[in-house]
């Protein structure tokens, strides 16, 4: 196993470097929200939590300097992009070009002071670079613009609460406070009650344990990926803050979450609706990595096994293509659909997104523990796929994106590391 | 800010789509320059997220827009003069206050429409129609492309799914991706919708 997962994080790094632009890591995103098919330029969201995370772990398993100077590549990504009232440029993921993005300015912040600490901890100056972008944010942004005295808000313009934001937001609060030795308690009063308002707690309710996402109102949506981070940042505060009840709400998390791996439908069910069905469309694969790191972080204290995280760990494996990259799920073009995904998957599906597959690279960087050959070479790809009802052909190599329909008429094409497809016919 | 009242913001979805296909129609023309024709910060600011490719300059209406966008890393800002002579041109809800296209290789509108249910709902807030903005266009330049917004089978799939809203989730949800999947039209109704984006390249110069 330990060889096939070296393998699998050097072929992720090959394709995340295929889809780098000067600026950042670009690339189309597939989302269970909306899409963003159109506008692929780089953006600096979330992708990049797990981007340094994982850098800075393969750094610090291999002592290899290849993956430091990757993880400064993706910080000065960030660095070079913050505007100057502390936020960042093109931070909102699916919704497209636009700074401001939640929680996705947190999660770079995550990213930012995974590295801070780590150049710290190795004794190298550069750390101050990272945490001083970092703090202008989490000052400037979180504190200034988003904190209404009590959470954080899901914008400054929008008034919704979402527990697995502020989780997210929680996480860089553990590590800012670790390198500032300024006590965040204010703010994990605030956070860890909305985290119990937003976790279903009907021990008879099929979404027991799991975190309903509090913007989708009346729907309740219980969402496993985004129990995921909440779980993985309750667990991380419970080792910065030892309290069994941090620890106990995570591992109801864990269990939940174990339910909705499917080695069937190739990943992880989207959650529960409110009335207790199962929302088996789509059943997401790479951002299954945040899953994978909550096993890994529950592991120590029960409630995940070797068995539940092997499962997911074999199941991402399978699904990883031959150019390095992953798809995003099964079933996003039946969103919402309780039966399992169509065997043949949508373009959606199959489109490897790099704010997803950071995901899964952090989730098996953390699970390496010798240096990585990086010798093996990533090769095209072809993919049976549908768009609209019609069957198409997925292409992608080192340098590009297409579909192709029956007749092989390209209706989308995307050259890596640019800011729009050259065809765009969907 | 603006001299128009428009019944949506600069970060709404009608914003974001539209000026997703509108950049992405300049962007493959590849021009060096663009110069943005809008007298709202927000609006040229929403675009210019959307135009960090462009390797010259990004032209705007005043030094009065150009300020607030000088923050933004990458790309270049001037304020417009009446000389400024650029490869391509991007009007934001503005294509009715000109007389005629400008001298560009490439134009690209963003328009609202008096001929959809906006105008039913807004009756003051839109102020173009689709297509006067084409016959505009059509004077100067060969139009490559049109595409509606918000057109009628988009419509119908959106109210469906409103419909289903405290219904049924799983139906409110499908509905909803079916109207996003066809929020861009180019059928032969594509004039219909609530918005639209038309590209022309001016005549005697190749496409791209």
């Amino acid at each position: 196993m330990t060889e096939t997962i070296n393998k699998a994080v050097h072929l992720l790094d090959s394709w995340l470097n295929s889809m780098r632009h000067p600026m950042g890591y670009s690339g189309p995103v597939s989302h269970w929200w909306e899409s963003s098919l159109v506008f692929t330029g780089p953006m600096i969201d979330w992708r990049y939590e797990g981007i340094l995370a994982g850098y800075v772990q393969l750094f610090q398993t291999t002592n290899n300097t290849y993956w430091l100077d990757q993880a400064i590549q993706a910080g000065e990504d960030i660095r070079k992009s913050q505007l100057p009232d502390g936020r960042y440029w093109n931070s909102s993921f699916q919704i497209g070009a636009l700074e401001g993005g939640t929680p996705h300015e947190a999660a770079v912040n995550v990213g930012l002071l995974e590295l801070a600490t780590a150049l710290k901890d190795a004794g190298d100056d550069r750390w101050e670079t990272y945490f001083a972008v970092a703090q202008r944010n989490i000052e400037d942004y979180h504190f200034k613009r988003l904190w209404n005295g009590t959470r954080f808000l899901d914008q400054a313009w929008n008034k919704t609460t979402v527990a697995n934001k502020n989780a997210t937001i929680m996480e860089f609060l553990l590590l800012y406070e670790a390198l500032t030795g300024r006590s965040m308690q204010e703010y994990f009063d605030g956070i860890v009650p909305l985290i119990d308002t937003a976790q279903v707690q009907d021990e008879s309710h099929p979404a027991y344990g799991g975190i309903v996402h509090l913007g989708t109102h009346h729907h309740k949506l219980a969402i496993g990926i985004y129990t995921a981070r909440v779980a993985s940042a309750l667990v991380r505060l419970y080792q910065h803050h030892p309290d069994e009840a941090y620890l106990k709400r995570a591992q109801k998390m864990g269990a939940f979450l174990v339910k909705l791996v499917s080695p069937e439908d190739r990943g992880s069910y989207m959650g529960y609706y409110a009335d207790g069905t199962l929302i088996k469309c789509p059943s997401w694969v790479s951002p299954s990595g945040d899953i994978l790191r909550t096993f890994a972080m529950l592991k120590p204290y029960g409630t995940v096994t070797d068995e539940h995280i092997n499962r997911l760990v074999q199941i991402l494996l399978s699904e990883q293509l031959s150019t390095g990259g992953m798809p995003t799920a099964y079933g996003l073009g039946q969103k919402g659909g309780v039966t399992s995904p169509l065997k043949l998957p949508d373009f959606r599906d199959i489109l490897p997104v790099v704010g997803w597959i950071d995901k899964t690279f952090r989730g098996l960087a953390m699970l390496v523990e010798s240096p990585i050959d990086r010798t093996q070479q990533t090769q095209a790809v072809e993919i049976p796929c549908t768009w609209q009802g019609k069957t198409c052909v997925y292409v992608e190599d080192d340098t590009s994106m297409s579909l192709l329909q029956d007749n092989r008429q390209v209706i989308y094409k995307w050259q890596k590391g640019t800011h729009f497809p050259e065809i765009y016919a969907l | 800010m603006s001299s128009k009242n428009l019944p949506f913001n600069a970060i709404g979805m009608e914003v974001r789509y539209s000026f997703d296909m509108a950049c992405l129609l300049l962007y493959q023309q590849r021009p060096e320059n663009v110069r943005i024709y809008c007298d709202n910060s927000d609006l040229a600011r929403a675009a210019v997220r959307r135009l960090g490719w462009v390797p010259g300059t990004i032209y705007v209406d005043s030094e009065l827009i150009a300020v607030p966008l000088r923050d933004i890393p990458n790309v270049s800002i001037e304020a417009a003069d009446n000389a400024t002579i650029v490869d391509a041109a991007l009007f934001l809800f503005t294509r009715e206050q000109y007389d005629a296209p400008p001298s560009a290789k490439t134009v690209v509108t963003v328009v609202d429409n008096r001929l959809s249910y906006k105008q039913l709902l807004y009756r003051k807030q839109v102020y173009d129609v689709s297509l006067s903005a084409a016959r505009w266009l059509e004077e100067t330049h060969t139009i490559t492309r049109r595409v509606g917004l918000f057109t009628p089978p988009f419509l119908y799939k959106w109210t469906l799914a409103q419909y289903f809203d405290k219904r049924d989730s799983g139906q409110h949800f499908q509905w909803g991706q079916r109207a996003m999947d066809s929020i861009y039209s180019e059928s032969p109704l594509w004039w219909t919708g609530y918005l639209s984006v038309i590209c022309g390249v001016q005549r005697g110069v190749q496409q791209s």
